[in-house]
């Protein structure tokens, strides 16, 4: 049976949260925002196998303020990535944060997936051109829904030190493609 | 993006291989790290210099971890990470493998025009608005798709025009290009207006969007040596008998209508391989697009391969393409 993911958050941050988080349900979606040319490498390149980090839900801001997930940030809130990410592209800033961590997120996983053995050397070639030629459309936000309970164990919570804020936040590493739909926003 | 010059002090003495490496791991200090379950490891000497550097390069306080500073001293990174990875001397061969497999965005493949584009021309179709759907295509579908071998490659954009006076009778503007690397030689184009023809459904793609075209405007043509008529081929390959010419690979079904072909196919020395293949009746589309209030030049008619109503194809043996327009 999969951990409360609560139980981190409980110990790690507040008591007073804890205790109202105690027999709470997990959600049945999670859901997680990710930039195109992600979806696009790990489709192209790691064999369709998708690392994502997820929420149980899609916009923290407007649950209910005694439920964990309410306390998600917005740097980890999917409705926020999207909103954010999509400004991004909006404004044509190519220098926003989150595209430079994303940038350099997948060049250094790409070094280690050669080192590896995960990936070729033609393919890291071909990743270093795409991520840093990349243009404003493959910065555009997709939201994945997953349906969690097929996951089981291989949902994982993300230990409460590495956490942007107090509320729930998972990973899973391995996602098939099968396993989620994908929805792009309509854009402004 | 900010290009370096001189490889960082701090690596001096590394290979590239180890400065790559290095700067892999230099990231992961300025990266979230969700899957780690004990406390990071404390950055080794080297890194601690080589942050300290990068920080300098970004003309940031290294103690600074501000979101601005962070993300100042990353793009300093992955300018330098990628400069290690890809030396400038590959860029053009990574550029076409990518194009080639229709893995560039639209903006970043070059444009050229076949002589065949000189028919399109002639229907009221510009360049502009070729160059304009090859930049911002609502839709590009780039065949082959999945694991299919065959060689000659094309492409297919589609952007639906809507607005001014097509607001009411919208269409979609759809493109032929044959693809070679990076470059797409633009073979022809078609109005599509929607009012004319039956799209199966509401996520078309720019090759069923041809298919719903050719199913009121196509005329029937046979593979020479295969005796099914079809209105469309894409992504097939033709065993023929090794040795025959090339002329008459396509015969038309045309009864005397005058039709526009197009061909995008490479004869190998035992198949012909066919990436696109189809015939316009022309006569009954330039009737519809006149009630549509486009105008079609007097020059089009005097075009010989649309008055002579024949298609021929250009095909060229191994590792090159041919069209017809």
């Amino acid at each position: 049976m999969l951990t409360s993911p609560y139980a981190t958050v409980r110990q790690d941050a507040s008591p007073s949260i804890g205790v109202l988080e105690s027999g709470t349900m997990p959600g049945p979606l999670l859901y997680s925002t990710n930039p195109f040319l992600k979806f696009y490498l790990q489709e192209t390149y790691y064999g369709g196998v998708h690392y994502v980090w997820c929420s149980e839900s899609f916009d923290s801001t407007v649950l209910d303020r005694y439920t964990a997930g309410a306390n998600v940030p917005p740097s980890s809130n999917p409705a926020d990535l999207l909103r954010l990410l999509g400004d991004a592209v909006r404004r044509k800033d190519m220098h926003d944060q989150k595209i430079q961590a994303q940038k350099a997120s997948y060049l250094s996983l790409a070094v280690e997936g050669e080192r590896s053995g995960k990936i070729t050397g033609q393919a890291l070639e071909d990743i270093t051109y795409r991520v840093t030629n990349a243009s404003l459309d493959d910065w555009r936000p997709l939201l994945y829904i997953i349906p969690r309970t097929p996951l089981g164990v291989r949902v994982k919570a993300v230990p409460a030190s590495q956490c942007a804020g107090l509320g729930p936040e998972f990973i899973v590493t391995d996602l098939q493609r099968p396993e989620f739909d994908v929805i792009e926003p309509p854009r402004a | 993006m900010s290009l370096s010059l001189h490889v960082l002090k701090t690596l001096a003495d590394y290979s590239d291989a180890e400065r790559a490496d290095l700067l892999a791991k230099a990231s992961s200090f300025f990266l979230p790290k969700p899957d780690l379950q004990t406390e990071p490891e404390a950055p080794s000497p080297v890194l601690v210099d080589l942050m300290g550097e990068l920080a300098s390069r970004a003309k940031v306080d290294p103690t600074d971890t501000s979101p601005p500073a962070r993300a100042a001293i990353l793009q300093v990174l992955v300018s330098e990470l990628s400069q290690l990875l890809l030396a400038q001397s590959r860029v053009a061969t990574v550029r076409a493998r990518l194009g080639d497999r229709g893995e560039l965005p639209p903006k970043q493949y070059r444009v050229a025009f076949d002589p065949s584009f000189d028919t399109a021309t002639k229907r009221g179709i510009r360049r502009a608005h070729v160059e304009d759907a090859l930049q911002s295509p609502d839709s590009v579908q780039h065949l082959p798709e999945g694991e299919n071998p065959i060689e000659p490659r094309v492409s297919l954009y589609a952007r639906r025009i809507a607005d001014g006076k097509n607001a009411s009778d919208p269409y979609v503007f759809l493109v032929h290009c044959r693809r070679a690397g990076d470059l797409q030689h633009v073979v022809t184009a078609w109005r599509v207006y929607l009012s004319d023809i039956r799209l199966k459904d509401d996520r078309n793609k720019p090759l069923d969007v041809l298919a719903a075209f050719l199913d009121v405007y196509g005329i029937e043509f046979t593979v020479r040596g295969f005796d099914t008529p079809r209105r469309l081929i894409a992504s097939e390959r033709f065993v023929v008998v090794p040795g025959e010419p090339d002329s008459e690979l396509f015969r038309f079904e045309s009864k005397g209508i005058a039709f526009e072909a197009n061909q995008t196919v490479q004869r190998t020395s035992d198949a012909v391989e066919v990436a696109l293949a189809y015939a316009v009746n022309v006569t009954r589309y330039l009737d519809d697009l006149r009630k549509h209030g486009v105008e079609i030049s007097d020059a089009y008619w005097k075009s010989n391969t649309v008055r002579l109503g024949i298609a021929q194809s250009r095909v060229t043996p191994q590792k090159s393409e041919g069209t017809t327009g």
